[in-house]
């Protein structure tokens, strides 16, 4: 009985780290959903604000760079990337998709504003949105990359 | 496929020493320049010395067998400690470096330094394209202009022929003939000079597009744009984009970060200085007196440090002041071409018709001064010359600004790495 007792808390005593990681990588994973909320309210914020200047060009740079920034972390960490799997696989595609994301609407929106003669003003990463979208489909798993897919406001197609 | 591609660069190199032109268009400019640039090259080959410099760094690290010092030291031993186990004390530096903060610091610094080297490289590279590109829009527009010359060289020839008719017929007074061959004379030089001028820019362009110096180039033209549909540009709409993506000023950040760990560097000196390179761009720190143990000259080397760090905020300063007035300047420029644009447009056609008229009257047997014909042929001339710099001149600010936001070709920066690791030598 005492064995018993003595294995149970040595094996509760064990996991207790692993289980303490694993918690902090959900937290992490649900700030960093947040944090891309934060920043696609900032710029649609300033999106109708034209001519863009510096503020609006920030907010702008910084939605894009914030994707990017959320591949490299996933892409980089494959145990944060299964904790963020696992908490996108409790989200709410329809609703949480057009606060994460933009609709190929605005985007193309976007483009047009920071367009200007032949240059193109805003960050180079704006024009690269497809692909960083495509790059944050390589992070999830297959089930939630095939949820992400067909619900509409996530899908890729809608962006040209 | 090798051979393939083989086969084609002897053939290709073949033709380039038999003279035979190699016909090139503008976006060969920007993968040659990219690719064989020598400056581009030998500045990529930096970039690589300073991303092995960090792996340096950090292998440093790590214990090292240093066959001399351990000799010395067991030497001191034996012979009962003439240095007094300070040749012992000196191995911790080979055996346990890792306990020496200064190399720590330097790691950290290497790094930074590094980062700062890929913007210097990003720098340099858009610098020469820029500049390659320019080349080609001055060939492509002068070779246009040659070819107005020799357009009016035949036109003031026909008009030399019918004069010295009408001089001897006695219909155009005497010396009118001789005023016109003077005209002739002097645009058959302008011609010759701009071959000579021409040869000189495409040797320059092969040059910078790091090709043999037989090479022969013969340029395709440039698509000019519509100035007439275009709009003013407005100097704030560019202003955070320029100073955003401008290395120059973004390469200041990781100098001044890396200042920071220099001052660590320095306070922390009593526990042993670091003998690690800070790699090819540390340059910029050379001048601090960092001394091993602790003495009374740590706080005026912190003091230095210190006053550095200003320098460089001084000077990022200084880069960011000194890209927003290009980009004023650039901005202006391209709004007055778009402004000239129309009128020079107008002149040009009005000139045409002008020479047209009088030619169409000549036909018709009137009798007029033919110096009058010449004049017209010159303001023609004159117009189109005009019309065809400003159209030019427009292309080259236009990719002048598309430079200082790095837009267009600029926004497609050669990985350097890769550059290096695929031995694509000039």
């Amino acid at each position: 009985m005492k064995v018993a007792k003595i294995v149970m808390y040595l094996s509760l005593f064990l996991s207790a780290p692993g289980f303490a990681f694993g918690q902090a990588r959900v937290r992490e994973s649900k700030q960093l959903l947040k944090l891309l909320e934060a920043k696609k309210g900032a710029l649609m914020g300033q999106i109708n604000n034209l001519p863009y200047r510096g503020d609006q060009q920030a907010a702008i740079k910084g939605y894009f760079e914030n994707i990017e920034e959320l591949n490299d972390t996933l892409s980089g960490d494959w145990r944060l990337a299964k904790r963020f799997n696992e908490v996108f696989e409790g989200l709410d595609l329809p609703t949480s998709c057009p606060k994460l994301w933009l609709d190929q609407e605005t985007y193309a929106q976007l483009l047009k504003n920071c367009t200007k003669n032949r240059f193109f003003l805003c960050s180079e990463k704006v024009r690269k949105y497809e692909n960083l979208r495509e790059n944050f489909k390589k992070q999830l798993t297959d089930e939630n990359r095939s949820r992400f897919e067909k619900t509409k406001g996530c899908s890729l197609q809608e962006v040209q | 496929m090798k051979s393939i591609v083989t086969v084609l660069s002897v053939v290709l190199g073949f033709n380039a020493f038999a003279g035979d032109p190699q016909r090139i268009t503008l976006s060969d400019v920007s993968k040659k320049v990219s690719e064989s640039n020598f400056s581009v090259y030998q500045t990529a080959i930096r970039v690589y010395q300073a991303k092995e410099a960090v792996k340096a760094a950090r292998g440093n690290l790590l214990p090292h067998l240093n066959l001399w010092d351990i000799a010395g030291a067991a030497a001191d031993i034996y012979t009962g400690g003439g240095t007094g186990g300070a040749g012992v004390v000196g191995l911790i530096s080979d055996i346990v470096p890792f306990l020496i903060p200064a190399n720590w610091f330097r790691v950290q610094e290497v790094k930074l330094l590094y980062q700062a080297d890929q913007l210097g490289y990003q720098a340099l590279w858009a610098n020469e394209l820029m500049s390659a590109k320019a080349l080609y829009m001055h060939i492509v527009l002068d070779e246009t202009l040659r070819q107005n010359v020799l357009e009016n060289i035949e036109e003031v020839s026909k008009i030399h022929k019918i004069v010295q008719m009408r001089e001897l017929l006695g219909g155009a007074p005497q010396g009118s003939a001789r005023e016109i061959e003077i005209r002739l004379l002097a645009l058959q030089e302008d011609k010759r000079s701009m071959e000579v001028l021409l040869q000189e820019e495409k040797a320059q362009l092969s040059f910078a597009m790091g090709m043999p110096a037989q090479t022969n180039l013969e340029l395709s033209t440039v698509d000019l744009p519509d100035l007439a549909t275009l709009e003013a540009l407005n100097y704030d709409d560019f202003e955070y984009r320029a100073v955003d993506s401008s290395p120059e000023i973004n390469q200041y950040d990781y100098f001044i970060a890396a200042s920071d760990y220099v001052r660590r560097e320095t306070m922390y000196s009593f526990l042993g200085a670091s003998s690690m390179s800070r790699g090819a761009g540390g340059g910029v720190f050379d001048n601090i007196p960092v001394t091993p143990g602790l003495g009374f000259g740590t706080g005026p080397s912190m003091r230095i440090v210190s006053a550095q760090k200003d320098i460089l905020k001084l000077q990022k300063e200084g880069a960011e002041e000194v890209i927003k007035r290009q980009l004023k300047l650039l901005v202006n420029n391209y709004n007055l071409d778009l402004e000239n644009y129309r009128n020079l447009k107008k002149r040009t056609d009005l000139a045409k018709a002008a020479l047209d008229q009088l030619f169409e009257r000549l036909s018709l047997g009137e009798n007029f001064d033919m110096l009058t014909l010449v004049e017209a042929s010159r303001n023609h001339l004159s117009a189109a010359i005009s019309f065809y710099s400003v159209q030019y001149r427009f292309l080259l600010n236009e990719d002048k600004l598309g430079r200082l936001i790095f837009h267009g070709d600029y926004s497609n920066l050669p990985n350097a790495q890769k550059q290096i690791e695929e031995g694509r030598k000039p």
